[in-house]
């Protein structure tokens, strides 16, 4: 009897065991379940496409009647002057906005948070451009550019300088300037051209908006008490921005500086819309605008080369995958992420 | 358990890629008529068809026709059904020619293109390289529904479009040309001590010396992506060609083309020629009296007339011409897009090839210029274009230069991006980033590096 009493406990806990993983193994299936649309979704139109992208990349010719080339499409771009030339204008082009939309957005959003009235109104107008069309705003940005008409020259005469040709001018500003002055100067110290200068303004106009809400919001999660703590201490108000809200918004910056990075390497509908509206030839004037996206997209439909086009998307997305490795690597752990 | 998950993703993806995959295509084929076609055309004009058909074939048409030209084209696919009971198309906008191109090119990687689309030659040809298109000399020699000797007289050969890397067939027709012309300024010549436009380039240098006043008042503005066109028969009208006979190589950097290239260059280092910095500049500033000639379509000349009449009619006396030649006749590019028929089925390509003709015809030809002020593809048209012609006398004049015309390398489709080559080349000229020899040395490799596929 005291047998069966010692074997039927550890029969029961046995049973109970089974019931629960049983039982786990349900949940799992309906979470499994769950997710099963947005993984078919986000493998159809974002897995499998990488895929096929891939495919592409080492084939040759016409659509429907590929021939496997390997990885010549890699070794042509690598090898080829006008891929580096590309990398070069996407890397200027980065350098030229991401910094200048990062800093402005926080310099309005700062702004809009000292307790401006009308802040609502203020944070619609600064969103505004993100979210208008990108052609309208190009059209109209191709008249402020107008050497002859445009409000850019008119601002610049009026400050006693030289007219610029702007998005028709191919010249690196550098040179501009030392031809006016009649100076000579080495081709490496020629700068980026004017028209990715005017690009570049049109595209930190058009992408400010949304950094000012997300740092807006940012500013809006650091305690006020830290703040008040900190004027009782007699901090200014620059120390306070300095000591309290840099830090403190430390994630929220690393953020859009991830994003701002990863949106500029593929920015396309700006320089692609700004070309259209100057009568450019695409990536133009001379390849002066042409980023990695412009070249590659110039590639798929002007010259019909679909697996070099592929190659080219691939390297662009292995150098914004190392960059971003890069950025969590040495900026995350400073802003606690 | 893991095990059974994955095979259930697997399965789920592959239940997705198999509904995005091609669905299978009718089988392909490129085969001559059949022995009954649903519809036929038995005239070159706006005839019902013979018979009707047992079952409606419904074709898809693709275009980059917009606004008015949308809305006539539309009236005229309505009619073309109305009196073709066996075959119903659906005219398609689908955005610029450009536009137009890609999304064609994505259909064909999904194996659903349209029945029948106009794109540009050299886009043809690449739809050729696809294997997507039909040629379509056996239904234009099929005796029921193909076209007569009297036909083929009547249609100007630079309608009919035979590629010359695929075999010299045709695969595609046309039903609407246009042709680049010189716009002048005639009170601004006039002022200049000039009674006539130019006929000769040296002549035309003359007038741009006599009355150009930079930065107001200049003789040229050339497009910021440069003008191909233009270049192409400042070559012709020096007596050069493009490419070699053969086609195996792009040419225009030999004499003529240098000679060109340098007459560029000594207008904007004159300060005679700008870069234009937004669309149709040039059109708003001939409009303003601001530069003395202009090169473009005959289609542009109702925006021409519009854009003058809009800045206060400041131009009265303007009109067109032949460009500057130093040929012995005139030469003028004319250039236009057509339309191709997709491999589909039997029944579908031969009801596209109906309707393509149909459109050919003098009735919807004479609808269509009214239009859009492009020219038809009979010269039997003209007859029914009197009173059109009488409204707009610069339309008719053009009209006449039609024996003149010439057409560009566009049935390769290289020429496409050479189109770029030679645009690039003008404008480092321009710009004064490269000289004449360096600037069409490095086009004419890119261009010879494009026709060998490289």
């Amino acid at each position: 009897m005291a047998q069966t009493i010692s074997t039927a406990e550890p029969v029961r806990s046995q049973v109970t065991a089974r019931t629960r993983a049983t039982f786990r193994r349900r949940i799992q299936w309906v979470a499994y379940l769950y997710i099963l649309p947005a993984f078919a979704i986000i493998g159809a139109f974002h897995i499998l496409p990488v895929f096929y992208a891939i495919y592409i990349s080492m084939n040759k010719g016409a659509i429907n009647k590929f021939v496997f080339v390997g990885l010549d499409n890699y070794i042509r771009a690598l090898s080829g002057g006008e891929f580096w030339n590309a990398l070069v204008v996407t890397f200027s082009y980065a350098l030229m906005t991401t910094p200048f939309t990062i800093a402005l957005g926080l310099f309005f959003a700062y702004l809009l948070y000292q307790g401006v009235r009308g802040r609502g109104v203020y944070r619609v107008i600064f969103f505004l451009p993100y979210v208008i069309s990108t052609v309208g705003s190009a059209i109209v940005w191709a008249w402020v550019f107008d050497p002859q008409s445009g409000l850019a020259n008119f601002i610049l005469k009026r400050i006693g300088l030289e007219p610029l040709r702007w998005l028709i001018e191919p010249s690196g500003i550098f040179e501009v300037i030392a031809d006016g002055r009649h100076w000579t100067i080495p081709t490496w110290a020629y700068g980026p051209s004017v028209a990715l200068i005017a690009v570049s303004i049109f595209s930190i106009w058009q992408s400010m908006g949304f950094d000012v809400i997300i740092f807006l919001a940012g500013l809006t999660n650091i305690p006020g008490e830290l703040y008040e703590a900190a004027r009782m201490d007699g901090a200014n108000p620059l120390q306070l921005f300095r000591h309290v809200t840099i830090p403190l918004l430390a994630p929220t910056t690393f953020f859009v500086v991830v994003i701002s990075v990863i949106g500029s390497l593929q920015s396309f509908n700006q320089i692609f819309t700004m070309n259209q509206a100057a009568e450019q030839s695409l990536g133009g004037p001379l390849g002066s605008t042409s980023t990695l996206t412009v070249y590659m997209f110039d590639q798929l439909y002007t010259f019909s080369n679909y697996g070099y086009a592929s190659a080219i998307a691939l390297l662009l997305s292995l150098i914004i995958l190392a960059l971003t490795l890069f950025q969590f690597k040495f900026l995350a752990r400073r802003t606690q992420i | 358990m893991k095990r059974t998950i994955v095979i259930l993703l697997v399965l789920a993806l592959a239940v997705i890629a198999a509904a995005c995959s091609p669905a299978a295509a009718p089988a392909p084929t490129a085969a001559p008529p059949t022995a009954a076609p649903q519809a036929t055309t038995a005239a070159p004009t706006t005839a019902p068809t013979s018979a009707p058909a047992a079952k409606t074939v419904e074709l898809q048409f693709w275009h980059g026709q917009s606004q008015t030209q949308e809305k006539a084209l539309n009236a005229l696919i309505a009619k073309f059904n109305a009196s073709h009971p066996g075959i119903k198309v659906t005219g398609t906008f689908q955005g610029g020619y450009s536009d137009l191109y890609k999304k064609v090119t994505a259909a064909i990687a999904a194996g659903s293109p349209p029945d029948l689309a106009i794109g540009y030659q050299n886009d043809i040809a690449n739809y050729i390289n696809s294997d997507a298109v039909v040629p379509l000399d056996d239904y234009m020699k099929d005796p029921k529904i193909g076209f007569t000797a009297d036909d083929l007289k009547d249609i100007s050969p630079s309608f009919i479009d035979k590629y010359p890397q695929f075999g010299n067939k045709v695969y595609s027709l046309a039903f609407m040309r246009s042709m680049e012309v010189m716009f002048y300024n005639a009170d601004m010549l006039k002022a200049a001590g000039f009674d006539k436009p130019p006929a000769t380039w040296d002549d035309f240098m003359k007038a741009c010396a006599a009355a150009s006043k930079p930065p107001d008042v200049v003789c040229y503005e050339m497009p910021g992506s440069g003008a191909a066109s233009t270049f192409s028969y400042m070559v012709w009208t020096r007596g050069g060609e493009l490419m070699s006979a053969d086609g195996k190589s792009f040419t225009f950097d030999q004499k003529a083309g240098l000679d060109a290239m340098t007459m560029l260059s000594d207008l904007f280092t004159k300060k005679y020629a700008i870069l234009q910095a937004k669309s149709y500049q040039d059109q708003t500033d001939f409009s303003l009296g601001k530069v003395l000639f202009t090169f473009g379509s005959t289609a542009g000349l109702p925006y021409y007339t519009s854009a003058i009449k809009d800045a206060g009619n400041k131009v009265k006396n303007w009109g067109i011409a032949v460009p500057p030649h130093n040929t012995p006749n005139p030469i003028v590019d004319v250039y236009g897009p057509s339309v191709a028929v997709f491999k589909t089925n039997a029944d579908k390509q031969q009801a596209a090839f109906v309707f393509i003709k149909w459109l050919m015809d003098n009735d919807p030809s004479a609808e269509w210029v009214k239009a859009s002020a492009y020219f038809p593809p009979r010269a039997s048209t003209k007859t029914a274009l009197a009173d059109y012609i009488k409204a707009n006398p610069l339309y008719g004049e053009a009209l006449g230069w039609v024996q003149y015309g010439r057409v560009e390398p566009t049935f390769y489709a290289a020429w496409n991006p050479t189109r770029n080559f030679i645009g690039d080349a003008m404008v480092a000229v321009a710009n004064g980033k490269a000289t004449p020899e360096q600037a069409l040395k490095d086009a004419v490799q890119k261009a010879n590096a494009a026709l060998a596929g490289k």
